[in-house]
C-alpha cells in the first residue's frame, strides 16, 4: 500500500464530495431559500415589497373572469383566500380555462395588477375519462 | 486444449453462465413475453383506455412516461445493490450487473425526460421549467452519464469498476429525491395520482397503466439479460487477449 | 384542442429508442462472438 494505492482513492473521494456539494446546493435552492412558486396569499402578503422583482405565483383561474382582447388576456387567479388580477400577452397552453391551476411568472405592480410574462398550467392530480367520447375513440 | 498445461495461463478462462445455452433459452422466452406484453400495453394505452377529459389524447403519454421513469429507478436501485455487492465481494459478476443496469437506466431516464418534455409543451405550455422535479431528474441523468463516462475513461477495468461502484452507491441518493419531489416541494407535476387510498383515474386507465408498468419491467429484465451477456463475453475476450499476450512473451523470456 | 401529434412524437421516441438499443445489443453480441471464435481458433492452432 504505497503512494499509488493512496492516490487511487483520491478520485472517488473527490467525486463523492463534488456530488454531495451539488446535492446540497440543489436542496438549498429549492427548499430553504426559495420555493418554485408563491401562492396568491403569499404574494399579497409580500405586497409592494416584491416591487418589480420577477416572481412566480400559482392560483386557480376564477370562473367567468377570463377576458380576451386583441392583444392581452386578463383574468383573476385565486388560491381560495386571496385573489389577484392578471394580465398576460403571450401564448396560452391548450388546457387554459376556468378552474385550471396556473403558474405565472411576472411582476406584481403597485396598481395591484400582476403582469405575467409566462403562463404555465399546472397538472391536475387526477385523470377523468371524457364523457363526450367513447372509450377507444381515437378521433381528434 | 489438453496442451495448454505446457504454458501456465495467468488468467483462467471463465466459462460463465451468461454464455450458456440455458441462459440463451431464458433470454428468448423473456423476449417473446416482453414483446407480447408491450403489444398488449400499447393497445390498452392507445385504444382501450378512455380519453382524458381535460387534456385529451396527449394524456396517453402517461402510459409510457411513468413506466419509463419506474424502469430508470429500478435500474439505478439494481446498480446500487450490485455496487455494494462488488465492493464487498470484488467479483466481476456484480460489476457486470451494475454496469449493464446503469446503461439501461440511463436509456429509460432519457426516454422519461424526452417524453416528459413533449408532454409538457401542450399541457403546461413549456418544453422545460426549472421546477424541483425536473431539476432533480436532470441531475439524475447527469449522475449516471458520469457513471458511464467514468467506466469508459478509467485507466484500468478494475479501477473503473471501483470508482463507479462508489458513484453507484452515492448517486442513488437522488432517486428518492426525484420520487418525493412533488411531496416535498411545490412543482408543476401533480402530487401522486395513485395513493394508498386509490387511484384518481378511471379503472380502465388504471388497468392500462398497470399492464404498461408490467411490460416495461419485463423489458428491463430482457435488456438486462442481453446486456449482461455482452459484459461476460467482453470479459472472456479480454482474458484471451491477456493470455495471448502472455504466450507471446514466454519465448522471448526463454 | 387535441394534440395528437405530441402523443405520436412521444410514442415514436420511446419505441425507436428501444428498438435501436436492442439492435445495438445484437450487433455487439455478434461482434464479440466472432472475435471470441477467431481468438480461440488462433490460440488453439498456435499451440499445436
Amino acid at each position: 500500500m504505497g503512494e499509488g494505492a493512496r492516490r487511487s482513492y483520491r478520485f472517488p473521494i473527490l467525486a463523492a464530495i463534488a456530488l454531495a456539494a451539488v446535492g446540497f446546493l440543489v436542496f438549498r435552492s429549492t427548499s430553504a431559500t426559495s420555493v418554485y412558486y408563491l401562492t396568491v396569499s403569499e404574494l399579497l402578503a409580500q405586497g409592494e415589497a416584491a416591487g418589480d422583482e420577477q416572481v412566480r405565483v400559482a392560483g386557480k383561474v376564477v370562473p367567468g373572469t377570463i377576458q380576451r382582447t386583441a392583444e392581452t388576456l386578463t383574468f383573476t387567479a385565486s388560491d381560495g383566500t386571496g385573489d389577484v388580477n392578471v394580465t398576460y400577452g403571450g401564448v396560452v397552453p391548450d388546457i387554459f380555462k376556468d378552474n385550471v391551476e396556473v403558474v405565472l411568472e411576472g411582476s406584481y405592480g403597485t396598481d395591484k395588477i400582476f403582469r405575467a410574462d409566462t403562463l404555465l398550467a399546472k397538472c391536475p392530480s387526477k385523470f377523468e375519462s371524457d364523457p363526450n367520447s367513447m372509450a377507444g375513440s381515437t378521433g381528434p | 486444449m489438453a496442451d495448454t498445461s505446457a504454458i501456465p495461463a495467468p488468467v483462467g478462462l471463465p466459462r460463465t453462465a451468461p454464455t450458456s445455452g440455458l441462459f440463451e433459452k431464458l433470454t428468448t422466452v423473456l423476449g417473446v413475453l416482453t414483446l407480447v406484453a408491450m403489444a398488449v400495453a400499447t393497445y390498452l394505452a392507445l385504444v382501450y383506455a378512455p380519453r382524458d377529459a381535460l387534456t385529451g389524447q396527449v394524456q396517453r403519454i402517461f402510459y409510457f412516461h411513468v413506466p419509463a421513469a419506474w424502469v430508470g429507478f429500478l435500474a439505478f436501485f439494481v446498480v446500487f445493490v450490485a455496487s455494494i455487492g462488488y465492493l464487498w465481494r470484488r467479483t466481476t459478476a456484480w460489476d457486470a450487473v451494475a454496469r449493464s443496469s446503469a446503461e439501461i437506466g440511463l436509456l429509460f431516464t432519457t426516454i422519461m425526460l424526452v417524453t416528459g418534455s413533449i408532454w409538457g409543451k401542450p399541457v403546461w405550455g413549456t418544453w422545460w421549467s426549472w421546477d424541483p422535479k425536473l431539476t432533480t431528474s436532470l441531475i439524475l441523468w447527469f449522475i449516471y452519464l458520469g457513471y458511464l463516462m467514468l467506466r469508459a475513461y478509467a485507466p484500468t477495468r478494475e479501477q473503473g469498476a471501483r470508482y463507479a461502484a462508489v458513484l453507484g452507491i452515492v448517486g442513488f441518493v437522488d432517486v428518492p429525491i426525484v420520487y418525493l419531489a412533488t411531496t416535498w416541494w411545490r412543482t408543476l407535476h401533480p402530487e401522486a395520482v395513485i395513493t394508498p387510498e386509490g387511484a384518481a383515474m378511471d379503472p380502465r386507465m388504471l388497468l392500462a397503466f398497470l399492464v404498461s408498468l408490467g411490460a416495461f419491467t419485463l423489458l428491463y429484465g430482457y435488456l438486462m439479460l442481453r446486456r449482461v451477456r455482452i459484459e461476460r463475453l467482453q470479459e472472456r475476450v479480454e482474458a484471451l487477449e491477456d493470455d495471448a499476450a502472455y504466450t507471446r512473451e514466454v519465448p522471448a523470456r526463454g | 384542442m387535441d394534440s395528437l401529434s405530441y402523443l405520436i412524437a412521444a410514442l415514436a421516441v420511446t419505441i425507436i429508442s428501444i428498438i435501436v438499443y436492442v439492435y445495438y445489443l445484437g450487433q455487439r453480441t455478434r461482434e464479440l462472438r466472432r472475435d471470441l471464435a477467431a481468438m480461440e481458433q488462433a490460440q488453439h492452432s498456435g499451440r499445436q
